[in-house]
């Protein structure tokens, strides 16, 4: 049954402490939107169980997967999280099959993935024979062979040329709105943002200043950074 | 002028060739292949040689990897001086290794008394050359391994931990498999260290022929006595050393050939 994730993180980072609270309902996407070193990665390497929280709470519905009050603490393997790493992190001794099996699906899932994201051609192929666009779609087939509760996207186009771009972003697009889990993307294009989620929190210096939905966002920015990516989505 | 520096470039370069070579193609003018290379005492240091090698490379290999993984992906406090301290055997002087060893596992040793009450006699026996190549050889193999493991993208092994992975089918699946060009490279080197290994062995393990006598020590006893054999079996080293030398060399090609075969079997069946 689809939960919304809810989540404080807390991690004091050596330059900023992040501190930010999010809930994103099941079947949203959630953006987070942010200059680099901000912290948004850190945010959501933390729902996935890679950071250890200094203080907060991550759930997905009931079941918690990190509380600093109770010191509940699930290891990443046990959290059923789909995470799209930026660099996609493809497995390079294993072919693209082997990449989406090693979530511990059936060769006729692993099939039924690669077929949905229009990789199916590529099953036997290396990682390191794919363009970008292909290695990002193998990555986000991977991360829900895990069928997660709750999908992580980390700057998922940052690696790809602004051509491929379009086109991911779009299949991206069309991939989320078929999802009933909550989801997360980490980007600093209010662009991306804007086609594919249906709120943004912006995070600078570790904090949130501003919440909304992309619109808003571009429409009424409340900080020099939010007014200097509205710019770069819609120049004049 | 220029030329004239290249000129002089060269002759340095064939001098330091030839200098490096003539010891060993004199090796082999000297013995030519034939009988000694099969005289006995060759023939049963090669055997031990083989026998302890084996051995001390598994326990090195089974114990080393974990260990070098472990080294290589965690931070603690004291990590370096717990690296420094693995590192320190590559350059102790092998007699110092070999007097420590049995200073430790002798039987008026450290452990001595414990593993005499065991039952357990190391000093002067196989299990001592065992002993002495785990040690001298040993961190050779430890230090290319964290090398090894250092260089493996961290973000393959989390992104394996988020698809359901514990931390050994990591290591198992992921790890070891992106480092094995490393690993295999940090094994030949290591290898040939203990097939090689004199000083320790000689002071810890003696020289008992078929019992403790590997190769380099067969050389040093035949030295004294028949110099013909004791060239024969450095000739077999000096074999062994090239084979080491051109394994290395052929590892890279060798994984491309895997990955191509690897590649073109998957093509052929897309659910692997």
């Amino acid at each position: 049954m689809p939960d919304t994730l809810a989540a404080r993180v807390a991690i004091p980072r050596r330059d900023v402490t992040v501190d930010v609270e999010l809930a994103v309902p099941a079947g949203s996407t959630l953006a987070l939107v942010g200059p680099s070193g901000a912290g948004k990665t850190t945010v959501v390497r933390a729902v996935a169980g890679l950071e250890r929280l200094a203080a907060g709470r991550v759930a997905v519905g009931d079941e918690v997967w990190s509380d600093t009050r109770t010191g509940q603490w699930l290891p990443p393997e046990r959290r059923r999280v789909g995470l799209v790493f930026q660099h996609h992190a493809l497995f390079p001794h294993l072919t693209v099959a082997g990449n989406v099996a090693f979530a511990g699906v059936a060769p006729e899932a692993v099939h039924d993935l690669l077929h949905r994201l229009g990789i199916a051609h590529l099953a036997g192929e290396r990682p390191a024979r794919l363009s970008g666009g292909e290695r990002q779609r193998v990555a986000l087939a991977r991360a829900l062979a895990r069928d997660p509760r709750v999908l992580l996207l980390d700057e998922p186009m940052s690696a790809l040329d602004p051509h491929t771009r379009a086109g991911v972003r779009a299949e991206l697009r069309a991939v989320l709105r078929g999802l009933e889990i909550p989801a997360v993307i980490v980007t600093h294009d209010l662009a991306d943002a804007s086609a594919l989620a249906d709120e943004a929190v912006v995070i600078e210096a570790g904090a949130v200043t501003q919440r909304g939905t992309p619109a808003q966002l571009a429409s009424a920015p409340a900080t020099a950074f939010v007014r200097a990516l509205a710019r770069v989505a819609s120049p004049p | 002028m220029i030329r004239a520096f290249w000129v002089l470039a060269a002759v340095l370069t064939a001098a330091t060739l030839t200098f490096l070579a003539l010891p060993i193609v004199a090796v082999f003018l000297r013995v030519p292949p034939g009988e000694a290379y099969l005289s006995p005492v060759a023939i049963d240091a090669l055997r031990l040689t083989a026998e302890t090698s084996l051995v001390a490379n598994a326990v090195f290999v089974a114990v080393g990897t974990p260990a070098a993984y472990l080294l290589a992906v965690r931070r603690f406090p004291g990590r370096g001086a717990l690296l420094t301290l693995c590192e320190l055997p590559l350059v102790l002087p092998p007699a110092v290794a070999g007097i420590g060893l049995l200073v430790a596992f002798g039987r008026a040793g450290l452990l001595g008394g414990t593993l005499d009450a065991l039952g357990w006699q190391v000093a002067f026996t196989k299990a001592a050359v065992v002993l002495a190549v785990v040690f001298v050889a040993g961190p050779l193999y430890l230090r290319g391994a964290v090398a090894a493991f250092d260089a493996v993208d961290r973000e393959c092994l989390e992104a394996a931990r988020t698809l359901g992975a514990g931390p050994g089918r990591v290591f198992a699946r992921v790890a070891v498999p992106m480092a094995a060009g490393g690993l295999a490279a940090a094994w030949a080197t290591a290898f040939a260290r203990g097939v090689g290994e004199f000083g320790a062995t000689i002071i810890f393990a003696g020289s008992l022929r078929g019992t403790t006598q590997t190769l380099p020590l067969a050389v040093y006893s035949q030295f004294q006595s028949d110099l013909d054999t004791a060239l024969a079996i450095g000739g077999l080293l000096i074999l062994f050393a090239v084979l080491v030398l051109a394994c290395l060399r052929l590892i890279p090609p060798c994984r491309t050939l895997l990955r191509r075969a690897s590649r073109s079997r998957g093509a052929t069946s897309p659910s692997t």
